[in-house]
Formats: structure tokens, sequence, C-alpha cells
């Protein structure tokens, strides 16, 4: 049987086989990788972790904990206050891999699964906000879900149905968030980081 | 909830203010977290970033 | 010499030593240092969660105009449509019909959900008595009776209940003024929180009849700028910072065609998934992937690469 028939054989080329460990875990970068823009990727995935931390806190003991307990409140805190930095990061990282043109050499499909991370992280960050218990929540969950019922998502996912956002919100959103983001990362990891914009036509040429 | 609430050095459980001009209008809070994004980012750009020698 | 690069090539020149383990430790210790700073600061907004038994004590004219409206089926869930009920074809995106084509797949009949059956659960004659002689009227009848009296009740803003003195409610007023006794003692939170299931997770029910308020919870919500025309969207109850990132997504219901379109949710939200699918497709757009060569914000980041070139 020949290697290109054989499943196991196939996946192996595809994955491992494209990266060597050296551009799995780097102790070098291209010298271009000078600039303070380049660490809001990786302030980005801190903030995630931060967020999964909290969140596991907060899953230990339960949606209303929070409201009565200062321990609770502060976990809360940590929680929110880390949803916003993830923004802050996530589209700081966004603005200067634009600008960089960092899609360039083969790297579409890096630039489409960090798009498609930002939005699974918007949907997340609503699930978050309908599952406060409280009268944000009460009021978030009356008007997101004309916006769903409109789409005709809403007969599927009901935003007023408090049980099913905290499971969205709690197992499927974040798994979902993380595959996109560990794909993400193995991309930027395996194609290495973008070279500098030359002007030379050639270089140009060789973006696609 | 006054309690917990106070464990804030900052409190802002009261109404927010807003900016803005017509139709476009945004709390403090969240024009703050918008203005602090392209304030980083300007940042991020222009102060040199400490590096050791190039091998 | 000018050192020619190629994008997709592996790199093969120059390096410079990094440690990406150590980058994500100091990463996430800042980040640590930033949320934890931010908390100790700023806490976080607990807004207290607001029942029908908040809103019938709080506005008692209110919960019995809207409860009535329900009956009449003038309020915004009695007209909704899918997933709720047939009332309404729901908003359309041209030839598609969404919402409707979606299906009622959780099923409310405002009338009989939010006033009825509660009333028929009630351990008090005189309310299951009217409860019965309004399941047992036509529709027209039933129809005739609430709107006479959601009339009435409009002319008279701040009653609770109105005498019959044309004989024309016929049991309105009293499932009405019953319901409020009801609402007003917790009981109706209960009742409609566990009409499904006695160990519920599903508010459905209790925000539906909620939302339907004016001059309770939609106030409420309006006091602090939540409101879809205030920009509610993105805000956040007090003076946090709300979901500042869904801006665009807000800006839409403030101007037209959007603001005073009744399709404007459907509108929207194509318009949102249209705009993201265009974000994700960047590389591939013939002018806007050449921005970042047109304006060399690129020179800045790469500042000490290009001189070293020259």
């Amino acid at each position: 049987m020949s290697t290109s028939s054989n499943w196991t054989a196939r996946l192996r080329k595809s994955t491992l086989e494209t990266m060597e460990p050296e551009d799995l875990l780097p102790d070098n970068q291209p010298a271009y990788v000078v600039s303070w823009i380049y660490v809001f990727g990786v302030l980005t995935i801190a903030s995630l972790l931060m967020l999964i931390a909290t969140g596991l806190i907060l899953t230990l003991e339960g949606p209303s904990w929070w409201h009565g307990s200062s321990v609770g409140h502060f976990i809360n805190s940590m929680h929110l206050w880390s949803v916003e930095l993830f923004f802050v990061f996530m589209v700081v990282h966004l603005w200067g891999k634009f600008w960089m043109a960092a899609w360039r050499g083969k790297r579409t499909a890096t630039w489409v699964t960090g798009v498609i991370a930002f939005m699974a992280s918007i949907l997340t960050a609503l699930t978050g906000y309908l599952i406060q218990t409280n009268f944000d929540s009460q009021w978030i969950a009356t008007e997101a879900k004309d916006g769903f019922n409109a789409m005709g998502i809403g007969a599927f996912f009901n935003t007023l149905n408090t049980g099913q956002a905290i499971l969205l919100h709690v197992a499927l959103l974040p798994l979902a968030v993380g595959i996109i983001v560990v794909w993400h990362i193995l991309l930027v990891r395996r194609k290495g980081v973008v070279p500098p914009i030359d002007n030379d036509a050639t270089i140009e040429g060789g973006a696609f | 909830m006054q309690s917990v609430l106070s464990m804030a050095l900052i409190n802002l459980n009261h109404p927010a203010h807003y900016v803005g001009i017509g139709p476009f209008q945004v709390s403090v809070g969240n024009f703050i977290i918008i203005l602090s994004m392209f304030v980083i980012f300007a940042l991020a750009i222009f102060i040199p970033f400490p590096h050791g020698k190039d091998e | 010499m000018v050192m020619k690069v190629d994008p997709s090539k592996k790199w093969t020149g120059p390096v410079r030593p990094y440690d990406i383990i150590k980058e994500g430790v100091i990463a996430v210790v800042v980040v640590g240092l930033l949320a934890g700073g931010l908390s100790l600061f700023f806490s976080s907004p607990d807004e207290k969660a607001v029942t029908l038994k908040s809103w019938s004590n709080t506005n008692a004219p209110d919960f019995v105009q809207t409860a009535t409206g329900e009956l009449a089926g003038t309020t915004t869930s009695a007209g909704y449509g899918a997933p709720y009920n047939h009332a309404a074809k729901g908003p359309t995106l041209g030839p598609l019909k969404l919402q409707d084509w979606a299906g009622v797949r959780i099923p409310v009949d405002p009338a009989n959900s939010f006033v009825v059956e509660p009333l028929l659960m009630m351990n008090d004659s005189t309310a299951s008595a009217a409860a019965q002689t309004w399941k047992a009227a036509s529709a027209d009848q039933q129809g005739k009776w609430a709107t006479s009296y959601a009339d009435a009740l409009g002319k008279k803003p701040d009653a609770t209940s109105l005498p019959d003195s044309k004989n024309e409610f016929g049991p309105v007023p009293t499932m009405v003024s019953s319901l409020l006794v009801m609402a007003q003692s917790g009981a109706l939170d209960g009742a409609l929180t566990t009409s499904d299931t006695p160990l519920p997770t599903d508010f459905t029910k209790p925000l539906l009849f909620l939302a339907d308020s004016e001059g309770y919870f939609g106030d409420l919500a309006a006091k602090q700028h939540l409101g879809g025309d205030q920009w509610g969207v993105m805000n956040e109850t007090g003076s946090w910072p709300g979901q500042s990132w869904l801006w665009l997504f807000s800006l839409w219901y403030q101007v037209e065609p959007f603001k005073s379109s009744g399709n404007a949710d459907t509108l929207v939200m194509t318009l949102m998934g249209f705009l993201t699918l265009c974000l994700a497709l960047f590389p591939i757009f013939p002018f806007i992937r050449k921005l970042p060569y047109r304006i060399p914000i690129h020179r800045l980041i790469w500042k000490k690469w290009y001189a070293r070139k020259l």
C-alpha cells in the first residue's frame, strides 16, 4: 500500500511533518521581528488564559455565587476586565496585522482563522453577558432575542433560556474559541512571522 | 450589594456620562476603552522595542 | 545590497534571540496584574434582577395595562410570530422569511400562558371562575371584552381596576386584578417559570411578559441608556464599559434606513454577516489588500529593518 492512500500517513504528512520542533517552540526570531506590535498576539492569548482561569473558578461555585460573595464578586470583576483587555489586545493585534499585510506569503488561512476567532469570541462574550443572572442579563436577553429570531436562529438558540446560555458559554463556545485559537497559533508557527513589505514587484507577486 | 461594591476604590455604580454628536453617542466608559486601543496602537508603533544583537 | 524577501519562503536570513515560553509567562503575569488592578479599582456592575413581583409592586397600573394587553393581543409578544406563536410572519429579507421558516419551536400563547393558566393554578374561586368564563367565550367575545377594558384603562393611566358600569368588560377586570394580587405576592414568577418543568432553567415566559412592559422594564433600561436606539447594545449598567466591540452593530440601529425599518433586525444582522465575510476576505480584495502598501505604517513597524538594508 502506498503512503499516499494511507490515511494515517497522509494525516502525519499534512500535520506533524509540516513543522519542525524549532518552528513550534522557537528560541529565535527573524531579525525584523523588532516592535512592540508583536506582543499583542501573546497578550490576547494571555487574556484568554486569564478568562479560562477566572471562568473555571466561577464555574466551580455556580452562576449566582458572585452576587453574595465578596470573593465571588472580585473573581467576576477579574473575568469582566480580562474580557475588556482580551478585546483591546485582539483589536490592536488585528490592526497591526492589517498594516503589515500579514496575509502575504500564503498566510490567508491565518488571517481567516483570526477573523473567525474574533467572531466566535464576540458570541462567547454575549453568552457571558446573558448568564450574569442580573438586570443586565435580563435586558440583553430580551433585546438579543429579536436579532437572532429575525435570522431564524432564535428558534434554536433562545437567549431567554438561561440554562442553554450557561451551557453554551461554559462548555461549547470556549471549546470552539480554544480550537480556533490553537489552529491560528499553529498556522503562525508553521509559516513563521511575515517578513517586511518590500516594494520589489516580484516580492508582491509572491504573495499569493 | 453596596458592601460588595464598596470594595472598588473608584465607584462606577452611578449613571453614566455620554459624549458624542447628534445620533453618535458613546458612554465615557466605552469611549475610554476605544480610545485606549488607538493610544496603545500608536505607542506600540512609535516606542522603540529593546533588543539584543542579531545572530 | 537590497535583500530580496519572499514571504512564502521559510526565513533563512539573520535572526535574533527569542524565548517564546518566557514571553508567554511574562504576558500572563502582566495581564493578571492589569486585570487584578482594574478589578480592585473599578469592580464590576451587578444591577439586581427584576421580577414580575417587583414590577407589579413598583408600577401596578403598568402591570394591569400590560396584562390586559396580553388578553387583547396587543402586546409585543402577543403579536410576535415565530418562534413563539403564529400571530405574525415576522421580519423578512426580500423573499426570505427566515424567522417564519424556523417555525414555532418555543410555543408561547401570551393570553393563555401569562394570564389564564396561572389564574387556574391560583387557589382562588373568583379568579378561576373568571378564567373559566373567559375560556368558554368565543374569540370574538374575548377580543371585545379585553379591548374595551384596555381602552378604558388607557383613559385612566393610574388605575389598577375600573368598574364595569356599561357591562362590557366581562371577566377581564376580575382576571387582571387577581393576576395583580398573584404577581404582587411573587406567586406569578413561580407559576410562569415552573409551567413547563418544576425545576426550571428557562425564563422565556416571565422575560417575555416583562419585556412587554413599557412603563417598568423598558423604562429601567432606557434610564441606563440600554435601549436599542440609545446605542444600548454596547452599553452597560452604571458607568462601566460594555460590549464596545459591538459598536458597528449598534451604529446601524441609530441611522436610516435601519432606524425606522420594521425589518431592522434582519437587515442589520445580514449586513453584519456580509461585513464579517468582507473582513475575512481582506487578503483577496483588490483595493483593500493594497492599502497597507499605500499607507506605509509598516515603515514605522519595521523601521530598524529598513534602516539596516540601506
